[in-house]
């Protein structure tokens, strides 16, 4: 280790200073698989007890080791043994124990009066009410979770819903996130989720970053990869994006596209293999089947079925110069990016997250990202890989594995597919036809649905949110959410940690547990899935998430409703301790003396085999810092975690030749059923609102470094309010010379829906080109998606959030 | 370097054709005058003045320091040194290729520096500030007329060259160095009455807050015209000031900034920062 971590050093120092020469010669004897050093281990502080957590922040899933003392958690550490950190962390991750100490945490339930007040009921009452709105009209009633649900919590929920009130409206905020990432891996490969993993960023030598920030939104994974400089390695970063970032500054290369246009810089890409004759034609022939929509107006998951001569037809007009008309961006760089993808002696890997999937053509662009993937042979060895980021801790292990969407079920299933329903009905131990075999509505129609009158069809009379906020974060919130405000019959449960956008029109407010208040498990951006126990004990009288969803489903058993029953008659989550006695997990008291957690995912466990995303025994993750699914059992009885799907040289579900030897690639849940992933058609279009005489400036909007999502665990942390305090415009200093306005001077900032005011910041954290203009969205105080569209993809109902037309407003002085 | 047993050629020649008037006098007054301006000459390039060379220091760029302690004696180049071209900025300092190699570089982990380190290091920057967040003056001399080689050692990495140390600009590069950043030679003889100033400048943070033991440290200064933190906290900056892990790249990933030492618009904002709620507290 020692010797490792000098020559790193001497790496380091052979980058960063200028003498090169006295540092050659031991740089040369570095070699090439170094690692560099990790930080010190946990501290040593008296009293201090430490305890592995996933951090709870993005997807990237970073451990933490957790210091707590006296029933407080009082110090973080990076977790040397995590594969995925290292040991490193960024600003938030070490700051995360902070937020469970803010001043005004929500620590009894709460229940609109008449007057508009709150007053402070039981907890028993609470679950009352709830399970009132639930039993008088279970078909109107909806669950609004999150990305940030543990597994257990949101199999819990899945539970409630689709096998207890007989109702598919549950859907995740993670619709806002990924579900277009979803959808094409679906429409790619068959099964969703990336076939890579980090380790990827370990080894490309070219990373392509589509409408990514990584730096400030995954910085634990953009330092390992530019810390690979720091290590001597060359590799080539691109930012293909709509404005200048932090990340643009570590980029050899910025290409700068007109918003939407990705589409075409993806066309022009594949058009350029086909013409070069770069592409790989064995990986092509052997692996891959091409497809398109019948009707691109209406497109669907499925398409039809297409031929390489229809693709090459389809993608000759798209030549580097007329990529250049649509894009902005110059021939050449197309010819660059054409160049690249057509090389064998070097590996690329794309990186993407909410710039393509928040898109009116979300699907479409992840399709065509990996398309040319495949299409080249960029795929499948470590390094070459076409890799989507998540943005919660568990919009892959929970929202996308345990299918806590509208359309879905665990494992995979649709509820569409009476094969699926059944195989479900099965695992919970319900009669079949127990399952309503329509999808529910998708988070942007759930809440059109609950903001409309009754009288005019809004047929969502109850919303019952959980560990998410949806008062700051849907889109065009004037119609999505502020319309409630009117509307008395409709009644809004929020599960909340602190006050938030959400709280504000909440008729019933419960205080929940958080992080390491509860136990835990969360699956990350690369398959792994996380486990922690609980370590401190929540304030007053918050409670687990999971335990509010157990105790309301028991109100409603012991009331007679039949949903939650088993087919022998069971409490839907009957939990049994070791010598088979019931345990009444639905008393709080009572919640603890079993893990429920633990019995929550062993049941969920065998829904996950159908897809070949095999999770191990809940034990296994206790001694893991994660595993990567599928975790096959060995002969042994150890169990193995897979890096890479669909290759041979990995993943145990790959095919055998007539030899017996895997194949080298086996897209083994392809949509075709031939083992091949199929690559789509699709063309430019131009987006549904685009500036125009009357709104002239794109709006974009995002988020930052310090804050998390909407802010609300990250700014009750004074290092990293002081940090980034307010919101703002990023404004390109023409666009303020033109308007007059200078740095700190407020500005409107409107569109068709709604306007906010904000000071404007020139050459700030961002720099958006002339024309555009870019506003995060973690200030409570300055809604901007008061003023974002809620257009989305027509294929995963994911809305647009970085375009829109809005114009400025200059304040009177 | 003129040999003293050769007759001097072009003062004497001239004399002769003159024709002055003759005498042993004149004679001796000539070979006078003669001896004179050899000795004259050969001292005058043997000169030498009785300066000391500036001190090796630890922190190595301090000629600064040592000017002003030699009571402003600006020195002058030897003629014999003319030939030999050295008369750059630089032309008084000493190097050892041996000495001062960086921690790193001895192949040595970076440990914390130590307090003592810290305040060393403090106290020689203070040195060149006349409060914390000023422009530091220029150690050494420079061209008056075109300052544009500055980056050609405070370029993005700075550097090292034994154990003299040119610091990395810690901003983007601007072209008109010397519109901030000033020579303080010559020094006058002695400290004159207009040099005197009561001038408290507010010293420098000594370090960021820590929310607890481990936990990254806040940047307790500004960022603005500090972008690049390697200048003084990579491994060509002052050692009690270093970073213990300069190969990480992405410092903000884990230090935060201030947004009110940067002046970023709206931070000091006196707005409500959470949306206004009557949720009844605990206490109530």
């Amino acid at each position: 280790m020692v010797t490792t971590s000098r020559r790193a050093f001497l790496k380091s120092i052979a980058m960063a200073t200028a003498t090169a020469a006295a540092h050659r010669s031991f740089a040369q004897d570095a070699g090439g698989d170094i690692s560099l050093p990790v930080v010190d281990d946990p501290p040593a502080i008296d009293g201090v007890t430490w305890d592995k957590a996933p951090c709870r922040f993005c997807g990237t899933g970073c451990h933490v080791q957790v210091g707590t003392k006296d029933g407080k958690v009082v110090a973080v550490a990076g977790d040397n043994q995590a594969d995925v950190n290292k040991g490193l962390l960024c600003v938030k991750g070490y700051h995360v124990g902070s937020v469970l100490y803010g001043k005004d945490r929500l620590t009894q339930p709460l229940l609109k009066n008449a007057s508009g007040g709150y007053d402070v009921i039981s907890w028993d009452r609470a679950i009352d009410i709830v399970a009132d709105r639930a039993q008088q009209a279970p078909d109107r009633f909806a669950f609004y979770g999150s990305g940030q649900w543990t597994i257990p919590e949101g199999f819990a929920a899945q539970t409630f819903m689709k096998a207890g009130l007989r109702c598919n409206h549950i859907d995740p905020n993670a619709r806002l996130c990924m579900a277009s990432a979803v959808t094409s891996f679906i429409g790619t490969y068959g099964v969703d989720e990336p076939a890579g993993c980090y380790q990827d960023l370990d080894e490309c030598d070219v990373l392509i970053m589509w409408g990514n920030n990584p730096a400030e939104m995954h910085p634990v994974l953009f330092s390992r990869v530019i810390d690979r400089r720091s290590r001597g390695e060359e590799i080539t970063l691109i930012d293909i994006g709509t404005r200048r970032t932090r990340t643009t500054e570590h980029c050899q290369h910025y290409l700068q596209f007109n918003p939407q246009s990705d589409l075409a810089i993806a066309n022009g890409i594949a058009h350029l293999l086909i013409k070069n004759d770069t592409y790989d034609k064995s990986f092509v022939e052997n692996h891959c089947n091409f497809r398109k929509h019948d009707d691109p107006l209406k497109p669907t998951l499925k398409g039809v079925a297409s031929t390489f001569e229809e693709y090459k037809a389809f993608i000759a007009e798209y030549t580097p110069e007329r990529v250049e008309e649509i894009s902005g961006v110059p021939a050449d760089d197309i010819r660059m990016l054409g160049e690249l993808f057509g090389r064998k002696d070097i590996r690329i890997t794309s990186l993407w997250c909410m710039g393509t999937n928040q898109h009116t053509q979300g699907t479409q662009i992840n399709n065509l990202i990996h398309g040319i993937h495949l299409l080249s042979g960029h795929f499948g060895t470590p390094g070459d890989a076409p890799t989507s980021l998540t943005g919660q801790p568990s919009a892959c292990g929970t929202a996308r594995e345990v299918g806590t969407l509208a359309h879905a079920l665990p494992g995979g299933r649709l509820v569409a597919k009476e094969p699926h329903r059944n195989q479900c009905e099965d695992l919970w131990n319900v009669e079949h036809g127990r399952i309503n075999p329509t999808p529910g509505y998708h988070t942007v129609k759930m809440w059109n649905q609950f903001c409309t009158p009754t009288s005019e069809g809004g047929d969502v009379d109850t919303i019952w949110v959980q560990v998410t906020n949806p008062g700051q974060s849907l889109p065009n919130l004037h119609k999505l959410f502020n319309a409630k405000k009117d509307l008395e019959d409709k009644f809004l449960i929020v599960s909340e940690v602190y006050p938030t956008a959400t709280t504000q029109l909440a008729d019933l407010i419960l205080p929940c547990a958080l992080w390491v208040e509860k136990n835990g498990i969360f699956g990350n951006s690369e398959r792994r899935t996380q486990q922690w126990f609980k370590q401190v004990d929540p304030p007053g009288d918050a409670r687990d998430d999971c335990w509010q969803t157990i105790a309301v489903a028991r109100r409603l058993y012991d009331r007679g409703f039949a949903g939650m029953k088993q087919k022998d008659g069971k409490f839907i989550f009957h939990t049994e301790d070791d010598e088979g006695n019931e345990v009444p997990i639905w008393e709080w008291e009572h919640y603890y003396d079993v893990n429920v957690d633990k019995r929550l995912f062993e049941q969920y466990r065998k829904f996950t085999y159908v897809k070949h995303k095999d999770l191990a025994p809940y034990d296994e993750y206790v001694k893991a810092r994660g595993l990567r699914w599928p975790v096959v059992e060995q002969e042994d009885g150890s169990w193995r975690e897979t890096k890479f799907r669909f290759s041979g040289f990995d993943d145990p579900y790959v095919g055998k030749t007539e030899t017996g030897d895997p194949k080298e690639f086996d897209f083994y849940h392809s949509t075709t059923g031939d083992g091949k992933a199929q690559i789509w058609q699709f063309p430019y279009v131009d987006p549904p609102e685009m500036p125009d005489a009357e709104y002239p400036f794109w709006l974009c909007t995002g988020r930052v470094l310090e804050h998390w999502h909407t802010g609300t665990m990250t700014r009750r942390v004074p290092q990293l309010s002081r940090a980034m305090p307010r919101a703002y415009v990023e404004l390109h200093p023409d666009d303020a010379a033109e308007l007059g306005v200078g740095n700190g001077e407020k500005i409107g900032v409107e569109s068709r829906r709604g306007r906010i005011d904000l000071p404007v910041w020139i050459n700030g954290r961002g720099r958006p080109p002339r024309g555009s203009v870019f506003v995060p969205f973690f200030d409570e105080t300055k809604l901007i998606n008061e003023v974002t569209l809620d257009a989305h993809c027509p294929i995963s109902k994911e809305p647009d959030y970085k375009k829109c037309a809005v114009r400025l407003i200059r304040l009177p002085r | 370097m003129p040999d003293d047993k050769t007759p001097p050629t072009r003062e004497g020649e001239p004399l002769e054709p003159h024709g002055v008037p003759a005498g042993r006098a004149m004679h001796i007054v000539y070979v006078c005058a003669i001896a004179a301006t050899v000795v004259g000459l050969y001292f005058g390039i043997r000169y030498e003045p009785d300066t000391p060379a500036p001190e090796q220091s630890d922190t190595a760029v301090s000629p600064h320091t040592t000017y002003a302690d030699s009571a402003g004696v600006h020195p002058a180049t030897r003629y014999a040194d003319i030939s030999r071209g050295n008369l750059g900025p630089n032309a008084d300092w000493h190097t050892q290729l041996t000495a001062g190699l960086t921690q790193e570089e001895q192949w040595a982990l970076i440990s914390p520096a130590s307090l003592e380190d810290k305040q060393r290091d403090l106290a020689a920057r203070a040195q060149r500030r006349a409060f914390n967040g000023a422009p530091p003056t220029i150690p050494h001399r420079i061209d008056p007329v075109d300052a544009t080689s500055c980056v050609a050692c405070h370029g993005p990495t700075g550097m090292r060259v034994g154990d003299i140390v040119a610091r990395p600009m810690p901003h983007e590069h601007y072209a008109s160095c010397t519109q901030c950043h000033v020579p303080q030679h010559p020094v006058t003889p002695e400290e004159t009455p207009w040099l005197q100033n009561d001038f408290e400048g507010l010293p420098a943070p000594t370090h960021g807050e820590r929310a607890w033991d481990g936990a990254p440290p806040t940047i307790p200064h500004t960022t603005w015209m500090r972008s690049n933190c390697i200048s003084c906290h990579g491994p060509n900056g002052a050692d009690g000031l270093q970073s213990t892990h300069p190969w990480r790249t992405s410092c903000t990933q884990c230090h935060a900034p201030s947004a009110e030492l940067d002046q970023q618009p709206g931070a000091i904002d006196y707005e409500q920062f959470f949306l206004q709620n009557e949720l009844p507290t605990q206490d109530e």
